[in-house]
């Protein structure tokens, strides 16, 4: 009966990564523009379907075409924050939810159209190998997956705090009028934060799309388990999601362990509500808390 | 922002990303004219045309209207005495949202003035339409709900073709049962909503009756799930043979990429929904191969029925009406229709009473026969007053990547399954 919690700890990392890595992105234009993005589901579902088509189209290798879907999200971010969510930076949150969920169910929708509402489901050769870790059996692509992510999540981390445009994204989010007299072009900046969002959220789909099979109808339950993630990690930072995501991980793996699977939700949900009660902005804090908006 | 206002917005968004779940959509009216003349008998239904139970809702429209086109060609409509009354159709489409098919069913009653009522599709909705059959005293046969929770509200007026949702493993449970080497250890997951929870019930309770099979343990997880590890890896300690799945497809395809991935070999896996549809096949491909899943209607089915004839037959007209194959959710309502104009041409009237006490005569113990299979409606045995009991779920199992009937009848089973590492 040992073996139990160790499976269900190494499991529960295996996909709180993923959570992790899913999440960073909604976390950071929250942060940055307090844009409760709810279009998060629909790109991160758009960055699964780049990588469905580059492998079944030509053959390219889901991890391989991460760069690809997040260079082709990146694009569709940029634009979308530039066109549409740039006029309701600063406006009533209620617009942004607003404008966000009428693309989301826009997008949703053309998805249905043009990819159908059918689950896809990326399946390389190596789809179905595994190995042993600890005595526990672990799927080979779940772990590359688990590796993939944290790098990401690494490297989002090392591009907030050590480029130019990192510190020009901090210091936007913490005083926007202060980063604009200071020469900052805030518009771009917000621009290119959303794009990094979009990428990130999207390298995530690439992933999921070969872990689980997605359809467009999931778009909501990814959004809001991007929500749950930043409300338990914290807003803005890439540890926050980190932390966040691997908790959920863990979270639910020992609630299906312990209690059954079904009462996953019941976990996760009583979690972020307890999370809104005591500490609201996530355990490590709002990093954008009190800045001049 | 201050502290208030970043918690306040928190909720706020809370609550509107959980509405997002439930996915509303766009409204566009649709339908046929209609005018329940002297002519004519008009049957008004709703069907998802929009919105997430699109799919199905379709299929079930395409159902409606091959036995109305197929019986005004054939023989001028319905035999009512010595008159012949052309069918009409009023069909709406509800969007997928149940508020706007009871709108929309108390408007078929009251204005349109229709003279039947046939259903909308899933369990929930029509469970949620019932009642304005059940009060204005119209009979309404639905051929798209299968949870034992539409018919225990011993409703008189609601009807239903498809078989419960409880009885869909009762003959994978018997099949494996009568096997050379059963398969003796049985686990059943399944999603933890309304129909995927009697499929799990019904499972169990099929297995404790079974003499050969021991049932182990039976556990549900949430819909939409991206992980399934911990309950594959239960079923991989308990050394389980038999897997029965209540599942979507979603969690169908999920489960077999976990089951590979880690290894659990089990000698048989069953699965409600899933099987027999494509993206089943071609997400998983060689992965797919021997599991079974269950259908309630296949073209090669021996059935045999009135008005059409065989299920094959059935399978051609479809094909020749619409351009591709009928599923059962387009077998069950055609059937709908066929069992409506059974008890008005054996009562020899369409007055809703009267068509009523046809309907109560087609019982368990004196089935009507159709290319679909027996219809039977319960009289109120087991709670389940309108439920087709008589009706069995056909076992599939996908053979060199088609899915083959192997019981009743068909070709044989493939058993065991062979281990991951033998494919």
């Amino acid at each position: 009966m040992v073996a139990i919690p160790t499976s269900a700890i190494v499991n529960g990392l295996l996909i709180g990564g993923l959570y992790a890595l899913a999440a960073v992105g909604f976390s950071l234009i929250f942060g940055v523009m307090d844009v409760i993005n709810l279009t998060h589901g629909v790109i991160l579902l758009l960055g699964a379907y780049v990588s469905y088509y580059a492998f079944a189209l030509f053959g390219l290798d889901p991890f391989l075409s991460i760069p690809l879907s997040m260079v082709v999200l990146f694009a569709f971010g940029y634009a979308y924050q530039r066109t549409l969510v740039q006029r309701i930076i600063g406006e009533d949150p209620l617009k942004s939810l607003l404008v966000t969920f009428g693309v989301a169910m826009m997008v949703q929708n053309l998805m249905n159209v043009f990819f159908t509402p059918d689950y896809k489901s990326i399946d390389p050769s190596y789809g179905g190998a595994s190995f042993q870790f600890l005595g526990v059996t672990v799927p080979t692509v779940r772990a590359m997956g688990l590796v993939v992510a944290l790098v990401l999540v690494a490297l989002l981390s090392v591009l907030l705090r050590r480029t130019e445009m990192g510190r020009a994204i901090r210091a936007t989010a913490l005083d926007r009028k202060g980063a604009a007299l200071m020469g900052v072009n805030v518009p771009h900046i917000f621009a290119l934060t959303f794009g990094f969002a979009a990428a990130f959220s999207a390298s995530a789909g690439s992933i999921l799309g070969v872990v689980t099979p997605f359809s467009p109808v999931q778009e909501g339950t990814y959004t809001l388990q991007a929500f749950v993630v930043v409300v338990l990690g914290g807003v803005g930072t890439p540890a926050g999601a980190l932390v966040g995501g691997l908790l959920l991980g863990i979270a639910t793996q020992l609630t299906a362990t312990y209690w059954g699977s079904g009462y996953q939700q019941v976990i996760m949900f009583t979690l972020l509500v307890l999370m809104l009660l005591v500490r609201p902005n996530g355990l490590l804090g709002d990093v954008f808390e009190g800045g001049e908006k | 922002m201050t502290d208030f206002d970043r918690r306040s917005y928190l909720k706020l968004a809370g609550v509107t990303g959980a509405a997002g779940l439930t996915s509303l959509s766009g409204c566009t009216g649709g339908g046929s004219n209609g005018g329940g003349g002297d002519d004519t008998i008009l049957f008004g239904a709703t069907v998802s045309l929009t919105g997430s139970l699109s799919t199905n809702g379709k299929l079930t429209q395409q159902g409606y209207q091959l036995w109305k086109r197929h019986m005004n060609d054939k023989q001028g409509g319905i035999k009512v005495g010595d008159t012949t009354k052309k069918i009409e159709l009023k069909i709406y489409d509800d969007e997928s949202s149940d508020s706007t098919a009871r709108t929309q069913y108390q408007k078929l009653v009251s204005q349109d003035n229709v003279d039947l009522l046939l259903g909308p599709y899933s369990s929930g909705m029509t469970r949620s339409v019932g009642p304005i059959a059940e009060s204005n005293k119209i009979p309404m046969i639905a051929g798209g709900a299968a949870s034992k929770e539409v018919y225990t509200n011993d409703w008189d007026y609601v009807y239903g073709t498809l078989p419960l949702a409880n009885t869909y493993m009762d003959n994978v449970v018997k099949m494996a049962d009568g096997l050379d080497s059963p398969p003796k250890r049985v686990g059943i997951i399944h999603v933890n909503t309304l129909f995927p929870t009697g499929v799990g019930k019904g499972a169990e309770a099929a297995v404790k009756e079974a003499k050969n099979l021991q049932f182990v343990f039976r556990e549900s997880y949430p819909e939409g799930t991206s992980d399934l590890s911990s309950i594959i890896n239960k079923a991989k300690s308990q050394n389980i043979d038999l897997l029965i799945g209540g599942t979507h497809t979603q969690s169908a395809i999920l489960a077999m990429k976990q089951m590979k991935s880690l290894k659990f070999n089990p000698k048989m896996v069953a699965f409600s929904v899933g099987p027999p549809t494509p993206d089943f096949r071609e997400s998983l491909g060689d992965a797919a191969e021997h599991v079974l899943g269950v259908t309630m209607w296949l073209p090669e089915m021996s059935y045999q029925g009135p008005y059409i004839g065989s299920a094959a037959k059935y399978n051609e007209l479809f094909k020749e009406e619409f351009g591709s194959e009928p599923d059962y959710h387009a077998a069950s309502t055609a059937t709908d229709g066929l069992v409506f104009q059974h008890a008005i041409e054996q009562q020899g009237s369409a007055a809703a009473e009267d068509v009523e006490k046809g309907l109560n005569s087609i019982t368990t113990d004196d089935p009507l026969e159709t290319f679909y299979g027996p219809v039977g409606f319960s009289t109120g045995q087991l709670g389940t007053r309108g439920a087709n009991l008589a009706k069995g779920a056909g076992v599939l199992q996908i053979q060199s990547g088609k899915p083959k009937l192997v019981y009743p009848g068909g070709t044989d089973v493939q058993y065991p399954m062979p281990t991951w590492s033998e494919r």
